[in-house]
């Protein structure tokens, strides 16, 4: 199948990450009051996002076989350690990037950190053999 | 309402949902930063890889599939030789081959590009290098931070590996697909951040 174009790689991560800063999920003041129930604004862009895309999937992809994601035994310890560390630096993978963008220096630490995360779980999963049946 | 002059819940919402989409529509990929950031955290064996992408994508697909013919014909006989021309690919839309190192390497560069953007938009970039005076309240500030953003990276990157995905795969493309392993990876991980949140407020 051929290589979908170079660019709009490109031009989906620049629409990703302005939206996500524009909406304050890299703002950490924002992130915290959304995980304390402060302040409902993020958690209605995020669920707000998924009844969109589930529109959108329906509608226009119908036809399409998307990947699926079927629970293995890495979804809920991951899950969890996910989220620890996610109200401890205030940045998911994608959140990590867009604040180094925003000229936040801390968020190079996170970023770091979440390099060697990765490495880590590859480093296991290859040890072990750990099938978690997630794809690239 | 927006707090801080953040789009108001339904601006990002449609936004983001649109992109989750999009994306899938404009490259045949699931969406998905983490997946995106273990091929460079595994570079040189994606390099051996693309290195046998390029070589295999210069055998002509007309040429194989002429050669499969051939080889049937070898097997079977001519006994149903008029039937035996390759079938057009069918039409059905799935996810496409990896995209080339430099195209995902584009991606990440325009999350960092799209910060950048927003920020200069709203007339500069972010006060200080820190995360701001929230993180120093309710975390820590300081260099003791730099240490616990590394930890919390770190637990971020293990974490999302482990479960096959993050916010982005699991919470928007696995989610809006209803795929069992994102809902139950989205409430595991967006629990646990809430009741983290909760301890370092004091509320649990």
């Amino acid at each position: 199948m051929a290589r979908a174009p170079f660019l709009r790689f490109g031009l989906f991560g620049l629409a990703l990450g302005f939206v996500l800063s524009e909406a304050g999920f890299s703002d950490y003041a924002e992130l915290h009051r959304m995980f304390t129930f402060q302040d409902l604004r993020l958690l209605l862009t995020f669920a707000g996002a998924v009844a969109v895309a589930m529109a959108g999937f329906s509608l226009l992809c119908r036809d399409d076989v998307l990947p699926a994601r079927p629970i293995h035994r890495g979804t809920v310890p991951g899950g969890v350690l996910f989220g620890v560390g996610w109200a401890l630096c205030g940045a998911c993978p994608a959140i990590a990037l867009v604040q180094i963008g925003e000229g936040r220096g801390a968020a190079v630490a996170s970023a770091i950190g979440i390099g060697a995360g990765i490495w880590a779980a590859q480093a296991l999963r290859r040890r072990w053999r750990w099938d978690l049946g997630s794809c690239g | 309402m927006s707090t801080a002059g953040y789009w108001p819940w339904w601006a990002g919402a449609a936004a983001l949902g649109a992109i989750t989409v999009g994306f899938w529509m404009a490259v045949r990929r699931p969406l998905g930063v983490t997946g995106v950031l273990a091929r460079f955290v595994n570079l040189r064996e994606e390099i051996e890889a693309e290195r046998k992408d390029a070589a295999l994508a210069l055998a002509d697909e007309a040429a194989l599939a002429a050669a499969l013919v051939a080889a049937t014909r070898e097997s079977f006989g001519d006994a149903m030789s008029p039937s035996l021309t390759p079938l057009p690919m069918p039409a059905v839309r799935r996810s496409g081959a990896r995209p080339r190192l430099a195209a995902h390497a584009l991606f990440l560069g325009g999350l960092v590009a799209g910060g950048l953007l927003s920020r200069l938009l709203r007339g500069g970039l972010a006060s200080g290098p820190g995360l701001g005076d929230a993180y120093a309240r309710v975390v820590c500030g300081g260099w003791r931070a730099c240490a616990v953003l590394i930890a919390g990276g770190a637990l971020v990157g293990f974490g999302t590996a482990l479960a096959g995905g993050c916010s982005s795969g699991h919470g928007l493309f696995g989610c809006a697909r209803l795929q069992p392993g994102s809902l139950v990876a989205t409430a595991s991980f967006f629990g646990a951040a809430v009741g983290v949140s909760l301890f370092l407020e004091g509320g649990l």
